[in-house]
């Protein structure tokens, strides 16, 4: 049994025209602060099987560190295969030989990390079990939420990004 | 222009020297958002991702934290919140940090002790993060099956050998087996189960449908660990030889006699 999906699949569920279904509101994690969505996807009047969208935020840092992202079901369960981050605290930097070209490139604390960064040869079994190595920066970046769903909408072509509600962010009063 | 002679003698200072300085001062940078200073660090993950810690005060005293990037970056990589509560608590334990379910933090930090405390804390989410993604990609596939598969494979080469075998019961109802070696008269069935309660129970529908019939199909239970299933492993033995996943070779052929 193959460990995961081949570069062709990837590429192909990455750029195919696709809905989320069900988005629902944000669900917060178990004591963790963190709030998810978690949506299937459709193609073609077809629920995809085994591919996921997914955004998350934490509930006390409005308007920084939110993720949005799309997954696909692997021997080893679902894995992130595309992402969009979005004022995340640190930067991304492009560290490995795999990122090819974009080696040692600063991605930014906005970047994007696309499956067809890396070169034909890759099989995506190795970028996934590195959490995604290769990132360019979003230029220019999202200035708000609902800028944020309609540019990472455009780039996961998630149609209906914008569909999602902004999270009922609950700011910390005390520092 | 010799800027290398003048580096290496310190005589003087080329561009070169400035970028250098440049690069190495902007290792690290530091943002205030809400009285809060988040420390972007010089470390990072296995993925790239840089690291920062965000330090509060409260009167001479500090707060460091990792303000729950480390969870926001193992979710978004597709890692379970269970797998990450433990382990981060495995490791705060180890570096003397709290861990209130989502967040790493080291309270009440005096000034002397701040600069070895962000250090540290840059280093615990750095370990949590890279931990969790890998363990992520362990324990799915379940390795011992395979092994019993591959043994049990090349001992069985002069035989016709099939995996995923399906074979209709006395019952008639198909069940597929992991593993079938046909021989002359007797084929052997194996079939992989777990210590679940459903796996064995599973296990036991198919083997008893298999041990009904009269022509001499000979089922077999695998199980990585016999011990661990309890009584319910006499459901299986009393209608199919069991062995060990990691059986060795002997029993193979004993099997086969």
């Amino acid at each position: 049994m193959p460990e995961g999906p081949d570069r062709q699949m990837i590429l192909d569920l990455f750029a195919m025209s696709k809905q989320g279904v069900g988005f629902g509101s944000w669900q917060p994690g178990n004591r963790s602060g963190a709030l998810k969505i978690r949506a299937s996807i459709e193609s073609g009047g077809i629920l995809v099987k085994g591919v996921s969208l997914f955004l998350n935020c934490r509930i006390d840092q409005p308007d920084e560190l939110v993720s949005a992202g799309l997954t696909i079901e692997t021997a080893y369960g679902p894995k992130c295969f595309a992402r969009v981050d979005w004022r995340s605290r640190a930067a991304h930097f492009n560290q490995k030989k795999i990122c090819g070209d974009l080696q040692f490139v600063d991605a930014g604390k906005t970047h994007v990390h696309r499956p067809d960064l890396y070169k034909e040869g890759v099989e995506p079994m190795e970028y996934l079990r590195q959490n995604l190595p290769a990132a360019v920066s979003l230029d220019p970046a999202p200035g708000t939420f609902s800028e944020l769903l309609d540019m990472a909408g455009r780039i996961l072509s998630v149609n209906n990004l914008t569909e999602v509600e902004e999270p009922q962010w609950q700011p910390r009063l005390l520092t | 222009m010799a800027t290398t002679t003048s580096y290496l003698t310190g005589t003087g200072r080329g561009h070169q020297d400035n970028t250098v300085e440049e690069a190495v001062r902007s290792l690290f940078s530091v943002d205030h958002i809400a009285g809060r200073h988040i420390i972007q660090m010089p470390v990072s993950t296995s993925s790239g991702s840089l690291i920062s810690v965000t330090v509060w005060h409260d009167g001479e005293l500090f707060m460091v934290t990792d303000d729950g990037m480390a969870l926001h970056e193992t979710l978004s990589a597709g890692a379970n919140e269970q797998a990450f509560s433990r382990i981060a608590a495995e490791r705060s334990r180890n570096f003397g940090a709290i861990f209130d379910g989502g967040t790493m933090l080291y309270i009440r930090v005096s000034k002397a002790r701040l600069k070895g405390a962000i250090i540290a804390m840059a280093n615990l989410v750095r370990e949590v993060i890279d931990e969790t993604i890998e363990h992520s990609f362990r324990g799915a596939i379940d390795r011992r099956r395979e092994r019993f598969i591959k043994t049990a494979t090349e001992f069985y080469q002069d035989f016709r050998v099939r995996e995923h075998a399906k074979l209709i019961g006395f019952s008639t109802a198909t069940h597929e087996f992991d593993l079938m070696v046909e021989r002359d008269g007797c084929p052997l069935v194996f079939d992989y189960f777990s210590k679940a309660g459903n796996a064995v129970n599973s296990a036991y529908l198919k083997l008893s449908d298999m041990a009904r019939l009269e022509n001499g199909v000979k089922p077999v239970g695998v199980t990585p660990n016999p011990d661990a299933i309890g009584p319910k492993l006499t459901l299986i033995t009393s209608v199919a030889d069991v062995i060990h996943a990691d059986a060795d070779r002997s029993v193979y052929a004993r099997l086969a006699a």
